[in-house]
């Protein structure tokens, strides 16, 4: 896709935003709730028709080519933030970040003696860190509680 | 007077409170390098054990603690991108491409300096204007601070690079995004879709994480395994370090303009560092010989921001100590030391705990110049987490970070609402919106509204027709223009 047309579609995305947000905002039941969000969605809508409206002008360009880190497959790098996330629901903030640095540094490609030092790491210095000098209790996780109720 | 500023100052120097002054220091440092703790929960996690103390030793160690926490952030927003303090968002813009080109230690060692030097100067400001600017705080109503968080939101077109509609439409969605949760001026609930966790409206670490944290992992993380932060493997000397001292030295009228606005800000109650750091930055580049080439790795980019923080605690000690209005949430926890201390924080700070006050100030100075000494001589080995493989910082980080949202509130909604974050910082990033706009609008947008309905319920829909909207509406507009003025004179001189 070439730049135009990246940014003609960008455009619309935040024009259904924008509608999406007028819609939610007239379900709202005081005025003074209303005027803010109102005030700054139809600049942001005018914002965007403007923008299409430019782009609609301008010369087709050249194909564009993501900047490095910024291709559409960064999203799938999401996953392990996701599968970090629910780890650390289900078995807590100690077995989570440990099953998660060994696992991602050994399928990294990782030596054995990296992936032990830093998967071992990362539970000593939250339990350093949350249990001992803050005193901050951490998520036990689901699993934990099971065990425990049973 | 001149007696109890000796004296007060001379207290700084005793050894007890020289003790809690350094570990104040060190232990604001350590916290300010891990993202999401920060020297605000150190504050507040060590008020119970300090109204025991001496208030002489226990104001000191809160403010040391206070005083350092900024600068222990920015080693980590320069070496990973990653803002250990939320005021240290801006830093990473053009601190973390200096890592990305080698010059990570450069960059350290000037967000160190110009820390140092915010820092410093800011204390001889407060300590010299307090009688000038207190009067002056005073004067400032809810109908001001609406302009003076315009002339911050008016910074939202500068910061972009590139198209100036895609900064504004990002502003606007922070603005929106800001005005999730219960409405302070109708007691409303909006945007929350019923889920009790948004009532309160986002929290501010979970979503400067995810927006300016995870998306600089995901692209190491997409170098492989054996990827790297820097893309030069050239060996970091303590020469570097000094590089970046001599930048500040440069710089100098830069770095002291900073820390006007940074002191400014923080004797300003309920704007906040955030904000200030933003204007920082702005005024930087709008006053650059090459604006384009912030957010690409300028050192001036590194200065700006980090003179403004650390100058903004000195003036946000000032108006906690002074008026009894805390600047910022560190002042808010500093005000309760003091209570809890039973001292009555007011205008008899100024007359019968005068040396307590200037020994607060002196010890923010202390604080600063011990951060500097404690960092400047190991910049250069912290420099080579830089050259540390991806596959071993990427999951550790990514665990700090979780972290990091998880004890803000001891929520698991703020995991959730970092993954939405971050998901959405890699949406503006693939389609080239600003971020830092985004954050911008974010982080005022919710005081915007409140002070525009005091001021319209006060003084109807006429309140900015008063002599003090007027002046900062004037300031602001010659803030903004004269840089590009003075620009098309060189030009037209040149030519």
């Amino acid at each position: 896709m070439d730049k135009r047309t990246v940014n003609i579609i960008s455009y619309a995305v935040i024009l259904l935003v924008s509608g999406w947000i007028f819609y939610l905002t007239s379900q709202l039941q005081l005025m003074n709730s209303r005027i803010l969000p109102q005030v700054v969605n139809t600049f942001m809508a005018a914002l965007a028709v403007l923008g299409i409206i430019r782009e609609l002008c301008r010369k087709k360009t050249e194909q564009t080519k993501p900047a490095p880190g910024r291709s559409n497959t960064m999203f799938l790098w999401l996953l392990p933030l996701v599968g970090l996330a629910i780890g650390c629901r289900l078995l807590g903030f100690y077995l989570a970040p440990f099953l998660f640095v060994a696992l991602y540094v050994r399928l990294n490609g990782g030596s054995l003696k990296e992936t032990l030092l830093c998967s071992l790491c990362a539970p000593a210095f939250i339990y350093l860190l949350f249990n001992v000098l803050l005193k901050l209790d951490l998520e036990q996780g689901l699993l934990w509680n099971l065990i425990q109720g049973a | 007077m001149l007696e109890n500023l000796l004296s007060g100052l001379g207290l700084c120097l005793t050894p007890s409170v020289l003790f809690w002054t350094t570990f104040g220091a060190v232990l604001g440092l350590v916290l300010g390098i891990i993202p999401g703790l920060g020297s605000l929960i150190g504050m507040a996690l060590c008020l119970p054990f300090v109204f025991k103390m001496d208030p002489m030793e226990a104001m000191p160690f809160l403010a040391a603690l206070s005083a350092t926490g900024f600068t222990g952030g920015s080693i980590t927003a320069v070496l990973l991108g990653v803002p250990g303090e939320a005021a240290n968002i801006v830093t990473t813009f053009d601190g973390y491409p200096m890592t990305q080109k080698g010059q990570g230690a450069r960059a350290i060692g000037a967000a160190l300096t110009s820390s140092l030097v915010g820092g410093v100067l800011a204390v001889f400001m407060a300590m010299g204007m307090m009688f000038i600017i207190m009067p002056l705080v005073m004067l400032v109503t809810s109908k001001e601070m609406v302009f003076i968080i315009l002339a911050g939101l008016s910074f939202i077109c500068l910061l972009g690079k590139g198209e100036k509609i895609k900064s504004l439409i990002s502003g606007c969605l922070g603005i929106l995004l800001s005005c999730v949760g219960l409405v302070s001026v109708s007691g409303e609930i909006r945007f929350t879709f019923d889920n009790p966790f948004l009532f309160d409206g986002f929290s501010i670490i979970p979503v400067t994480l995810g927006l300016f944290a995870v998306p600089p992992l995901i692209a190491l993380a997409m170098k492989g395994g054996s990827g790297t932060i820097s893309n030069s493997k050239a060996k970091v000397s303590i020469r570097d370090t000094f590089e970046g001292v001599k930048d500040v030295l440069r710089y100098k009228w830069l770095c002291l303009k900073c820390s006007v606005i940074g002191y400014f800000f923080g004797v300003m109650p309920g704007v906040g560092a955030q904000a200030a750091v933003f204007v920082a930055y702005g005024h930087a580049k709008s006053s650059a010989a090459n604006p384009d080439d912030f957010g690409t790795g300028d050192v001036q980019g590194v200065i700006a921001p980090e003179s403004c923080n650390n100058a903004k605690e000195s003036g946000s000690w000032l108006t906690t100590l002074a008026l009894g209005i805390p600047g910022s949430a560190t002042g808010a926890v500093g005000l309760g030391a003091l209570v809890l201390l039973g001292i009555m924080p007011g205008p008899s700070m100024f007359t019968d705990h005068l040396d307590l006050t200037i020994c607060v100030f002196g010890t923010l100075a202390t604080a600063n110049v011990i951060g500097f000494i404690c960092c400047l001589p190991v910049v250069s080995y912290l420099a080579r987490i830089s050259l540390i493989p991806g596959r071993i910082l990427v999951p550790l980080v990514l665990v700090i970070i979780v972290l990091g949202a998880y004890a803000t509130r001891g929520l698991m909604a703020d995991v959730y609402i970092l993954l939405f974050f971050s998901c959405l910082g890699l949406l503006l990033n693939r389609f080239n919106f600003n971020t830092g706009s985004m954050l911008l609008g974010f982080i005022l947008g919710d005081l915007f509204e409140t002070y525009l309905f005091i001021s319209l319920q006060a003084n109807g829909w006429t309140f900015f027709m008063n002599p003090g909207p007027i002046v900062i509406l004037i300031c602001t507009m010659i803030f903004l223009v004269a840089p590009f003025v003075s620009k098309k004179l060189r030009q037209k001189r040149t030519a």
